[in-house]
């Protein structure tokens, strides 16, 4: 717990605990002298109403006894009255007395000689009686010596017995005072010597704590103070390195500027040419859009010829068909002819004129059946033609869709450009703009670099000031570090 | 020469062609053959005109099932119904040949012979026709001459051969169905 406490709070701690036993020694002290003193005083007190009301008895007692042998001698009233009155006044101070008894013992001797006290005045009253019986005086004093004189002894050893028995208990009272006084100032040692042992305990552990702290951080702030020294060497080439790397920097800053402005100038010309790119780009544009119109007209023109070598085809297989039956005409023909032939050959030299005829319309028949294959195989060339015209149309068609598509990318591709070029010229336009703001920036940053250099200058001799300053506080250091040992050691 | 040019030229030589024949004097040169040439399992024959009495083609004809391998079915002709026999069949030629054409033989009972196409009429000097020999038994006997035109030498069916064939062969057959006949009986 003292560990994590600070020194004032230890201190503090230390001082409170002292003070608290003094405080309590203190006031052990005055409560045992209160208490002495009380004792004493109440013992005294007591004692002195019981030793003078003993003797106020013995004398209320003799009063009363002379005042009753005065009566006897002279029979005068007056007499009487006194030794009524002592009589009232021996009444009076026992009554008093018995307030303060202090015992029981003094108590029971009190009450016994208030009985005697009265069996003597019963006595005497008789006495007074025969007295004032006339009775003769001799009659009278021997009653006295019978009845009086042994009550009065009585009274008499009663009081005395009394006397000593306040006089032994204010004995017993002041011993038993002197008693408690003597336990209070053994329990005043006692205590006092605790608190001396506790204070030396405290001193010691405070000490010791003290010392170890103390010397713990006077360690630590002389390690940091070499560390601080260190760091401040440190500091200090940092900062003349630091300098040096901003004359280099400003150097650097100032090659940046000169850059800045070529940049901005090449991005200006960038602009420009961007600018001038587009203009290109658009009128390109408007080139690849005519040419695919013209494309356009092409393909819709290729459909035409497409669809009419189809058509040509179609009229081809027509004009086959019509062969076709040409030639089985010239077939028939041929076959007719050679029947002929055959009728002429049977018939023999009458059928001779048909027979010439019938060669003849063979002869027709089988030129009929050549051209028939002629226009065949020119159909068929016509087909062939038809086809790889059709089909090279086709190719063609699909080259030019093929070139339409080309050319609406390469218009796409246009658009795209113009716009990039666009993008480009606000680029160019945004780096010109940029650069001429890194320039003022670039200038801003040299005022900068240049008020960095002071300050860095300014941290230089900061840091040898520190540095010196910390040679200091290690000096100071190993000083109270010293100190604090050899307190520790005294 | 143009094209059209060439199909005028050509139509006008077939009109003028046309009409010589006509008004030419009729002459027919002496010691000339009229020949039939035919193609029968793709080889080049030859029939003579005076053999055979007409030329069909495409005729239908019935299939007509019997023992005769040889006999196609019946055609009519003219309203007489005739048997027709597959030539190639006769000449010894193996296999299934396409019969399109039909000539019709001389002589009775009537008889057709069923090949495939009809190369042309061709007219050749009696020279050009000469007889087989003794080596020329070919085509089962039935071929007996040779007629060469130009660079072609084709074989000239005998006609009167093929029928005495085909008798041989449908009498053999009677025969047989009597006999096995009488032998039921």
């Amino acid at each position: 717990m003292v560990r994590h406490r600070t020194f004032s709070q230890k201190v503090v701690v230390g001082f409170a605990v002292n003070v608290l036993l003094t405080v309590a020694i203190g006031a052990v002290a005055v409560a045992a002298l209160h208490t002495v003193v009380s004792t004493k005083d109440k013992v005294i007190a007591q004692s002195d109403q019981l030793l003078a009301g003993t003797q106020r008895l013995r004398a209320a007692a003799a009063e009363k006894v002379s005042g009753f042998r005065t009566y006897l001698l002279t029979g005068q009233q007056r007499y009487l009255d006194e030794m009524a009155g002592a009589r009232m006044e021996f009444q009076a101070t026992l009554t008093e007395i018995s307030s303060a008894a202090a015992n029981r013992e003094q108590r029971q001797l009190l009450d016994t000689v208030r009985t005697v006290e009265n069996e003597h005045q019963q006595a005497l009253d008789a006495l007074i009686a025969l007295r004032r019986s006339r009775a003769s005086l001799t009659a009278v004093l021997n009653a006295f010596d019978a009845q009086a004189v042994p009550r009065r002894d009585a009274l008499a050893r009663d009081i005395i017995a009394l006397d000593d028995l306040v006089r032994r208990g204010t004995a017993a009272e002041v011993r038993s005072s002197s008693v408690a006084a003597a336990d209070a100032s053994a329990a005043m040692v006692g205590i006092a010597l605790g608190a001396t042992v506790l204070a030396v305990v405290l001193g010691f552990v405070l000490t010791r704590a003290l010392r170890r702290q103390i010397g713990t951080a006077v360690g630590r702030v002389q390690t940091s103070s070499t560390e601080l020294e260190a760091a401040a060497t440190q500091q200090a080439s940092g900062a003349k390195q630091e300098a040096t790397a901003m004359s280099e920097i400003t150097t650097t800053i100032n090659e940046l500027l000169v850059t800045s402005l070529q940049i901005s100038e090449s991005a200006q010309r960038v602009a420009q040419i961007a600018g001038e790119t587009a203009t290109a780009a658009r009128s390109g544009r408007g080139t690849v859009e005519q040419a695919h119109t013209s494309i356009t007209a092409i393909r819709r023109q290729v459909d035409l010829v497409v669809e009419h070598m189809l058509e040509l085809g179609q009229k081809s297989q027509q004009i086959g068909a019509i062969v076709e039956i040409v030639s089985e005409l010239a077939e028939q023909t041929n076959i007719l002819a050679i029947n002929a032939t055959i009728e002429a050959v049977g018939a023999g030299e009458s059928g001779r004129r048909f027979a010439v005829v019938a060669d003849e319309i063979r002869k027709l028949a089988d030129r009929v059946t050549g051209s028939a294959k002629e226009i065949r195989d020119l159909i068929e060339d016509v087909r062939g033609a038809v086809n790889t015209t059709v089909m090279a149309t086709e190719t063609g068609s699909k080259a030019v869709d093929t070139g339409s598509r080309q050319f609406l990318d390469v218009a796409t591709a246009f658009r795209q450009i113009a716009e990039l070029v666009g993008t480009t010229t606000e680029a160019g336009r945004e780096i010109e703009l940029s650069t001429k703001q890194q320039s003022t920036a670039v200038e801003q940053v040299n005022v900068a670099v240049a008020d960095v250099a002071q300050a860095t200058r300014a941290t230089e001799a900061s840091s040898q000031q520190t540095k010196q300053t910390a040679s200091e506080l290690a000096a100071l250091s190993t000083d109270l570090l010293r100190l604090v040992h050899a307190g520790a050691g005294g | 020469m143009t094209p059209g040019g060439g199909v005028a030229g050509r139509l006008a030589d077939l009109r003028d062609g046309f009409d010589r024949s006509f008004s030419e004097p009729p002459r027919q040169p002496p010691g000339r053959t009229d020949l039939l040439a035919i193609r029968v399992a793709d080889l080049g024959y030859a029939v003579r005109l005076s053999t055979i009495t007409g030329l069909w083609a495409d005729r239908p004809t019935t299939p007509l099932p019997g023992p005769v391998p040889d006999l196609v079915g019946l055609a009519s002709f003219r309203g007489t119904v005739v048997p027709v026999y597959d030539l190639a069949a006769l000449l010894g030629h193996a296999g299934h040949a396409t019969i399109r054409w039909l000539m019709l033989a001389t002589d009775t009972p009537p008889l057709a012979l069923g090949f495939g196409a009809v190369d042309g009429h061709l007219q050749v000097p009696a020279t050009a026709v000469a007889p087989v020999g003794d080596s020329g038994q070919t085509s089962r006997g039935l071929v007996s001459e040779l007629v060469t035109t130009g660079h072609t030498v084709l074989r000239v069916i005998d006609i009167r051969a093929v029928r005495a064939t085909v008798a041989a062969r449908a009498g053999a057959t009677v025969a047989g169905r009597e006999a096995v006949q009488r032998g039921t009986a």
